[in-house]
């Protein structure tokens, strides 16, 4: 019998799993407050451990265990680091997204600076990512880098984000600089459906998203892995970069929680 | 799907080098640490990449890829494994000229 999640289709099984993943990342992130300090820092050191060694199994998985591709030979293995790498860069933008909205419904830091880390951390992976696919691009279509709809609005995202973080530099008061950005994350994301359904949408070299269906079992299974490990790297890189937003922040501001009720008012320095 | 693809390791090896000194460099950028500690690791993802692009130039060579790509994707990784160096030779200088 076929599990119920393979007679979903795409479109149904990303909108399942976009919110329930946010859920996730969320808790993993809260939830790491109920230890005190010296245990957090063991928590992450053991996280980092985890995925670090998550990525040397998946290196040799990726690049000597599966077997090579029937059209492509072994060129695909790039799928491995080129695949995560981008859903990681979407699920960073999501997080910049929901936070964005937060802090304008509830004013406060640590949405701003969890929406500055996840920025970052998207721009890192999303730019990384659309360089393998260029890499990968060479072999199979015959050129690294085509003005396909796919690839155009991952470079229009990367274009944004990165505008969106210098907007973050370009700002010195806090207050104004969290509201400007937390506009912006917002009108950043309309960016990121076009991107995911472009495929579908438009003819496109890029091929569709592929599916469990479709795909071997020791494919998918290790592109599961793959994306497992980076999730895992991606909570480490988001907490020690939001780490160091607040940080920033209560350098600028007298308290981290200190964002006075009304936005209108003035930020009291320390 | 035109025709299969034969070999391509050279752009594997390229994409996975990559990925590993992106990980290394940006994961130790997060944690706090002193200009010697940035350059011991600049040094280390320079070295890394400047490897990488010696890996791709020898690979691509021996399967026979065209000349431009090769190029390219060793240019690439060199010149970024170069860019790193450079800066953690600025680094260090830095640091000394401040020490005196």
């Amino acid at each position: 019998m076929r599990h119920w999640l393979l007679t979903l289709d795409d479109t149904t099984r990303w909108l399942l799993w976009s919110p329930l993943l946010l859920l996730a990342l969320v808790l993993a992130l809260t939830g790491l407050h109920i230890f005190d300090a010296a245990s957090r820092k063991w928590v992450w050191k053991v996280l980092l451990f985890i995925g670090v060694t998550m990525l040397i199994a998946q290196s040799v998985l990726g690049l000597w265990w599966v077997p090579p591709e029937h059209y492509m030979g072994d060129v695909y293995r790039i799928i491995y680091m080129h695949v995560p790498q981008v859903w990681m860069a979407l699920i960073g933008m999501t997080i910049n997204f929901g936070c964005s909205v937060l802090f304008l419904f509830k004013k406060s830091w640590v949405t701003d600076s969890l929406a500055e880390a996840s920025a970052s951390v998207g721009v890192y992976f999303g730019a990384v990512g659309i360089t393998l696919g260029a890499i990968w691009a060479k072999p199979t279509w015959g050129a690294y880098w085509t003005w396909d709809p796919r690839l155009t609005t991952a470079a229009i995202m990367l274009v944004i984000y990165t505008g969106y973080l210098a907007l973050r530099r370009f700002v010195e008061d806090p207050e104004k600089r969290a509201t400007w950005s937390a506009v912006m994350g917002i009108i950043a994301y309309v960016d990121i459906p076009v991107l995911w359904f472009s495929v579908k949408w438009w003819r496109s070299i890029h091929q569709v998203q592929s599916s469990p269906k479709t795909v071997d079992a020791l494919m998918t299974m290790v592109l599961r892995w793959s994306a497992t490990t980076f999730l895992c790297l991606f909570v480490v890189f988001l907490y020690h970069r939001y780490r160091q937003a607040q940080a920033t922040r209560e350098r600028e501001v007298a308290a981290p929680e200190a964002l006075p009720a009304t936005i209108s008012g003035p930020v009291t320095s320390p | 799907m035109i025709g299969h693809v034969q070999g391509g390791w050279e752009f594997i090896w390229a994409a996975y080098f990559l990925s590993w000194a992106g990980i290394a460099f940006f994961g130790a950028s997060l944690v706090p640490a002193g200009p010697l500690q940035m350059a011991t690791r600049e040094l280390i993802c320079g070295a890394m990449l400047v490897l990488t692009g010696f890996v791709v130039a020898a690979l691509s060579s021996s399967t026979g890829a065209p000349f431009i790509d090769r190029t390219a994707l060793t240019v690439v990784t060199i010149g970024a494994g170069l860019a790193l160096l450079g800066h953690c030779g600025v680094q260090v200088a830095q640091h000394r000229r401040k020490e005196k």
